[in-house]
């Protein structure tokens, strides 16, 4: 008989089970926690109980705001209406009125052309004006190719959107046009709509959406982080759809595309005055492209027919939140929904702004 | 090396399918470089090569499958359990440092998996089924390791660099899933 198939001894037969027991002892207990929506529940009960069934997939945080005429009503999921929350791509309607308040100004013109404004050398997106940005209709790709140090940062929960303004404007320098006129959803035209203005009118876009839109709404609680060290120690978090854990996102030039952070006490300030008019660059929201699926596209803003109404409505996402505003300025109510999980919430925001009124 | 933990680094830094594929052509070119003989003899050999046609399963399912993090849990995983066990049988061409090696892929399958599978809608069984499986493997191997050498064979440069480098891409990945 040899070593190789002799019966083990009774003292090794006793180490395997002990470290047998050890590895299923340390997975039971490592074993994935993932979140679940919060069951403190706090405002508007009955807001709170017409939208929980719209919000399958939401885990941990949620907020729910609706405007009707001068009413308004939230409903939060562990949270409140100062809780903050990443807003994604709705930071490009921001974008959108800054523009359209830029035109009324005289700043620039919608076919001002942004090499007139950012050194793109003969590059061909120099060529692209900032209405086909402010539409997606540049022919500008969704997003900048995916490098191998994007790629690491996307493992780790990182956003992946780290260049400055002089890194995007490399990328933007590399960029083929296509299917230019077309409505292709595109976040590099929009952080390139961003530093343009910015560029115009001689500031950081930070600094400019600041003055020209949060200070005048009163937006105390929005801010538009660009490198993490504008975040706050602790800044929230959220989850991907898979219950992991995600960084806060600092997207630095990109932040025009949707970088910004804000409260349901301050989205509700932005409805309103998007409701009553009273927001600078108010002409953004105006229809005027095919955005495709029966849609209309504006500056940023998407319009459509539902349940016979007009609604203008933005969605937005990060790595680990999920926002969406959607105005019905005719019957003047709003919805908004903030989701600190990357679980899409538009359609419920759409949802209820039709179908409860 | 295990040519699996290669694909599995490969596609986290270039991203999937360019890793798989670039991985798979590593293979077949290494498999070309080690073949010997007449044409034919080194198509043959090339098909006997274990990492060869390891990589060529691997990539063919997960471009398939489409979700080459799955394929890549799974393989580490099993791979592991599979060796713990069958070591009993084959120790001449086993030893103590590969079945470390292949403990450590399967750790890291397990960061990837706390990390990549969608958990809310996965119940948290699979996980457990999979933990039961490691202590069963870590058992079997356990069991045979008095039987193992350190390692088999002649103890080369290459074989021991290809262990380190193993263990310390698996270590890596192990870390990027809890940073």
């Amino acid at each position: 008989m040899t070593a190789a198939n002799a019966p083990p001894r009774p003292a090794t037969i006793a180490v395997a089970v002990m470290l047998a027991a050890s590895v299923a002892l340390t997975g039971v207990l490592a074993r994935p926690h993932p979140p679940s929506l919060s069951t403190n529940v706090t405002g508007d009960s009955a807001l709170a109980a017409r939208a929980l069934p719209y919000l399958a997939g939401a885990l941990d945080r949620v907020t729910i705001a609706t405007i009707d005429g001068t009413t308004v009503t939230y409903a939060h999921f562990g949270a409140n209406s100062d809780t903050v929350y990443e807003i994604g791509s709705v930071s490009k309607t921001f974008t959108s009125l800054l523009l359209a308040d830029a035109i009324a100004r005289g700043e620039v013109a919608a076919d001002t052309k942004v090499g007139a404004l950012l050194p793109l050398g003969d590059a061909p997106a120099a060529d692209v004006t900032l209405a086909e940005l402010a539409s997606h209709r540049s022919g500008l790709p969704r997003v900048a190719p995916t490098t191998i140090k994007e790629n690491l940062l996307l493992l780790t929960h990182r956003s992946a959107y780290t260049q400055d303004v002089d890194g995007l404007l490399a990328v933007v320098r590399g960029a083929a046009l296509r299917n230019r006129g077309r409505y292709v959803y595109s976040d590099l035209g929009f952080a390139l709509l961003g530093q343009a203005l910015a560029a115009a009118t001689r500031m950081e876009y930070a600094q400019l959406v600041q003055e020209r839109i949060l200070d005048p709404l009163g937006m105390t609680g929005t801010s538009a982080p660009v490198t993490a060290k504008d975040l706050p120690t602790d800044a929230a978090t959220g989850y991907d759809a898979g219950g992991a854990p995600q960084k806060p996102w600092a997207i630095n030039a990109w932040a025009p595309a949707g970088g910004m952070r804000s409260t349901a006490t301050d989205m509700v300030r932005y409805a309103r005055a998007l409701l009553d008019g009273t927001a600078p660059g108010m002409s953004a929201l105006t229809p005027r492209w095919d955005g495709g699926n029966g849609s209309w596209v504006g500056y940023a803003w998407n319009t459509a027919e539902v349940a016979g109404r007009t609604v203008t409505s933005h969605g937005g996402a990060t790595a680990g939140f999920c926002t969406a505003i959607a105005i019905d300025r005719a019957n003047q109510r709003a919805v908004i929904i903030m989701s600190n999980t990357k679980v899409p919430v538009e359609q419920a925001a759409l949802t209820l702004l039709v179908g409860g009124h | 090396m295990d040519i699996i933990v290669i694909a599995v680094f490969a596609t986290m830094v270039f991203g999937a399918p360019q890793g798989i594929i670039l991985t798979l052509v590593a293979a077949v070119i290494a498999a070309a470089v080690r073949s010997r003989g007449a044409l034919h003899e080194r198509t043959l050999g090339m098909l006997r090569m274990g990492f060869l046609r390891a990589s060529v399963v691997f990539s063919l399912v997960s471009l398939v499958l489409d979700d080459w993090q799955t394929v890549a849990i799974v393989w580490l995983i099993a791979a592991f359990i599979i060796d713990a066990w069958r070591a009993r049988g084959a120790a001449s061409e086993r030893d103590r440092w590969g079945l470390v090696a292949l403990f450590v892929a399967a750790l890291a399958g397990f960061a990837m998996a706390w990390l990549r599978i969608n958990w809310v809608t996965t119940p948290t069984a699979a996980w457990l089924v999979a933990v039961a499986l490691l202590a069963s493997g870590v058992f079997g191997a356990t069991l045979h390791w008095s039987a193992l050498p350190w390692f088999a064979g002649t103890l080369s440069r290459a074989r021991t660099l290809g262990l380190v480098a193993n263990i310390a891409i698996c270590a890596l990945i192990i870390a990027v899933a809890f940073i």
